[in-house]
């Protein structure tokens, strides 16, 4: 598509020019062409694009009244039918940040695809990090000009209907899609110079960068175990002899199976079996299946008075090979059973 | 450490009266090549086919894919230590090897190929052929078209079909099989004592250069001792042995001429012709010293254990002087964590590390590349997570010993980096794919 | 290692993977000894209040006490 993209640009309270903290409750509103900031942004676009209208918002608003917030925003873009969205830049402030990222996650819903500006730790991109294009920015006011110089390229390419490139290569924060591709030279030879500019203590660049699993608050501690239901999972595919509802040995998908522990003070190896195959379960199978999941120590502690009871199921799943959202789903409905059975606590044993 | 390398390419293998390489061409006698293996009881059937660059061939069933390499005038043996062979120090001397082509044996065993047509293995799979053997459909070699990924596609393999008696357990299946592919290479080697290699190469490791850095190559392999015993043959072996112990410490040139060898999960070729390794062995005394192999073996049960290992291929790499490290592994899983370990090991004590390694499935974004991320895996080199697009129908299957399952002619479905799945197994580098971020 | 990384908060070092929960080397007395230390350092686990990944490893001498909540 040629000719310039038509922009709205997004702001806050403060950079809108609306007012400080004490204006974070504003409504958004809605003004034609550029505003603070987006007036830099449109001398860096120069005639490749065009800021048509600025979206302004309070921080605190935006993000608890955001239906409201939404439905403004979607009347701006049936209004000033624009090609692209720019929000930004929101340095490292939470809010404004959470704001950008909402607000762009409403255009693009309304297919426009949009691109925001912040730093790689703002709660924004850790919250919506998947669904963004980011640009990374430091917490300096001082750096704008090099922000909205590398905000242009990418607001262009998006509003021109175009397929953005890695996240490396454009210059947006990785979203966490990994893709393949062909490099121009053979993992051994990358490997070679990358080991040489180590060792000189030359920049490189690594080909994987570290991604935290979500990370959970800790539940509180159990307050009274020996009035507490204590429920078993294992991970280590524990099933009866025989394995009589065939749990797979590996990349399981479904709900793990649950298994009555009524009155039983151990697991044998005459009774039940270890069908995990990502590790040897000889020595599981012949000696002792509770290496596996340890009821005969729990039972112990049970009948001392330690531990108020064991929940008279336990769950049972492979771990071998699972895929993360199985690992996802399947916890989350193990959780959801258990936490409706009322028990206090889990004992989980991993292989 | 000084070697020299003879090679001597193959461009075309032909059937004919007598077995010779002449200018290019290896000529094979097959009788007489398969007599002796036939001669073997526990082995029924065996037969010698070709598959050839850029023919509408699949190949499956691999066992072992090797090399033909042997010593000239030396009493040390290539592949030392397997079947047998002397465990003698390999590395020096003169080696010649057959270059662009390799052996491959390809097992038919119907009790482990059982299932026919298409099945679904796992729930959350498509179809995929021969599912008896758990990850068979892995294995195979396309020859050409948009699936001719691996190495292979662009050697002429020699084919050993072969089908062993039933009930022969893991070793026994292992020696024999081995024995087999090491007969036959060790006799098309053979063909090329007294002739001249048209081709040469010196490897002089000898001296190091006090002003360069050095670089150990530091590998991981997992052993099936807890399974098969200590003493197996069965996986893959250093100097014969395939036990889980503790690191190896081997020259380069030992690993040119064989001994590091598999077979059943990996395959030996690409030890013989690790890129790393002739990569690094060539900025010898130009960018870097290349001081060695070290060789870790994995599948330690114990977290202690792990790190005992990883802190001895450390301790090893820092007697022998090191400032780098490039490590690999060869099967996820748990054993990406003994590699992890010896990459935490090597940084501790100073050296610098680059991990080469496939990545699991991104399930769109959702999964992280790898299982565990310490803050010490600093330098990645990542191989890709295996083909997403299917592989193309042939017109021609080889691997069995009386026809293959229809199946195996058709269009087969991606096989991607799920954890285990793996038919690329770019464990060292050889090819250009990979992942980026998006 | 890795369930820490992962983000669990309450984490019991267990012995090998091959035998989790005890092992097979020792007499069966001393296994199931080594077994109950392990489940009890479980015990500690739920009730000790954790704001980050934890790792619990069970007592080297036998427990004479049963562990109690309060």
């Amino acid at each position: 598509m040629a000719g310039p993209v038509r922009i709205i640009h997004y702001l806050n309270q403060f950079f809108g020019g609306v007012g400080g903290e004490e204006k974070a409750n504003a409504p958004v509103e809605a003004r034609e062409g550029p505003v603070g900031p987006g007036r830099a942004l449109q001398l860096a676009l120069g005639d490749q694009g065009t800021v048509v209208a600025t979206v302004i918002g309070g921080d605190n608003y935006v993000v608890e009244e955001q239906s409201t917030a939404v439905e403004a925003l979607e009347d701006a873009i049936t209004r000033f039918k624009p090609d692209v969205l720019v929000a930004g830049p929101a340095f490292d402030a939470g809010r404004y940040g959470l704001a950008c990222a909402l607000m762009c996650q409403a255009a693009q819903a309304k297919g426009v695809p949009s691109v925001a500006a912040m730093h790689p730790e703002n709660t924004g991109v850790l919250t919506l990090r998947k669904e963004l294009v980011v640009v990374s920015t430091g917490t300096e006011l001082a750096e704008m000009q090099s922000i909205l110089a590398r905000v242009v390229p990418l607001a262009v390419k998006l509003g021109q209907g175009q397929e953005l490139g890695p996240a490396l290569e454009e210059g947006y924060l990785p979203r966490g899609f990994r893709r393949q591709v062909i490099r121009e030279n053979t993992g051994a030879e990358r490997a070679i110079d990358m080991v040489e500019a180590r060792m000189a203590g030359r920049p490189f660049e690594s080909e994987v960068f570290r991604r935290d699993f979500d990370l959970v608050q800790a539940p509180p501690p159990v307050p009274d175990l020996s009035r507490a239901t204590l429920a078993l999972i294992s991970s280590g595919g524990l099933v009866p002899k025989g394995n009589p509802d065939r749990l797979e040995s590996g990349r399981t998908t479904e709900l793990a199976h649950k298994y009555s522990i009524a009155g039983l003070k151990e697991f044998t190896v005459e009774d039940w079996e270890c069908i995990h195959t990502g590790f040897h379960a000889g020595i599981v199978n012949a000696r002792d299946t509770n290496y596996v999941l340890p009821l005969r120590s729990m039972r112990e502690l049970e009948k001392r008075g330690d531990i108020g009871e064991i929940y008279p199921l336990f769950y049972s799943t492979a771990g071998n090979g699972m895929a993360v959202r199985a690992a996802r789903s399947i916890g989350e409905g193990i959780a959801r059973e258990l936490k409706e059975a009322k028990v206090d606590g889990v004992v989980l044993v991993a292989t | 450490m000084h070697l020299e390398m003879g090679t001597f390419p193959v461009k075309n293998i032909v059937f004919g009266s007598r077995t010779r390489w002449d200018d290019g061409v290896l000529e094979l006698d097959a009788d007489e090549l398969l007599g002796p293996i036939l001669a073997e009881p526990s082995i029924e059937t065996a037969m010698l086919e070709i598959g050839k660059p850029g023919e509408s061939t699949r190949i499956i069933n691999y066992h072992d894919i090797l090399e033909p390499r042997i010593k000239v005038e030396s009493p040390a043996m290539t592949y030392p230590g397997r079947c047998g062979r002397p465990a003698d120090t390999v590395g020096s001397g003169r080696t010649h090897r057959l270059g662009g082509m390799t052996i491959m044996t390809c097992v038919d065993d119907p009790n482990v190929w059982a299932a026919r047509g298409w099945s679904v293995d796992q729930k959350d799979d498509v179809p995929r052929p021969g599912r008896g053997k758990p990850w068979s459909w892995q294995r195979f070699v396309d020859m050409s078209g948009s699936g001719a990924l691996l190495p292979y596609a662009s050697t002429n393999n020699l084919c050993l079909v072969l089908r062993p008696n039933a009930g022969l357990d893991a070793g026994n299946s292992s020696n024999i099989l081995q024995s087999a592919i090491l007969s036959l290479s060790d006799k098309l080697a053979e063909t090329t004592l007294g002739l001249t290699p048209p081709e040469v190469e010196v490897f002089d490791l000898t001296e190091k250069d006090p002003s360069l850095p050095g670089v150990v190559l530091s590998c991981h392999l997992a052993s099936q001792e807890a399974r098969v015993g200590p003493r197996s043959a069965h996986g893959t072996a250093i100097y014969g042995v395939t036990r889980l112990s503790a690191p190896w410490v081997l020259g380069p040139t030992e690993m040119m001429d064989g001994a590091v060898t598999a077979g059943a999960a990996h395959v030996t070729w690409p030890f013989t012709n690790n890129p790393i390794m002739l990569g690094l062995a060539r900025r010898h005394g130009k960018t870097l010293n290349f001081l060695g192999c070290i060789i870790g073996r994995t599948n330690w049960g114990a977290e202690e254990e792990m790190r005992l290992a990883g802190n001895r291929a450390a301790e090893a790499a820092r007697l022998m002087g090191a400032s780098g490290a490039i490590v690999t592994n060869d099967v996820r899983g748990r054993r990406f964590v003994d590699s992890i370990s010896a990459i935490q090991a090597y940084e501790r004590v100073g050296i610098k590390t680059v991990f080469v390694t496939e990545e699991e499935d991104n399930e769109d974004g959702n999964a992280p590349p790898f299982l565990y991320h310490p803050a010490e895996m600093v330098g990645v080199v990542s191989t890709g997570t295996g083909r997403m697009d299917p592989f193309p129908s042939v017109d021609r299957v080889i691997g069995g010993v009386d026809g293959v399952d229809p199946a195996w002619y058709l269009e087969q479905p991606y096989i991607q980096g799920r954890y285990g799945a793996a038919h690329v197994r770019d464990h060292y580098g050889i090819g250009q794919q990979s992942c980026i971020d998006y | 290692m890795i369930p820490l990384s992962v983000g669990a908060h309450r984490v019991v070092q267990g012995i090998s993977v091959e035998h989790v929960c005890g092992e097979p080397e020792l007499s069966v007395e001393r296994d199931h000894d080594l077994m109950m230390r392990i489940t009890q350092a479980a015990l500690t686990a739920l009730v000790t209040k954790v704001d980050a990944p934890t790792l619990f490893e069970p007592s080297d001498e036998p427990m004479k006490e049963a562990v109690h909540a309060s």
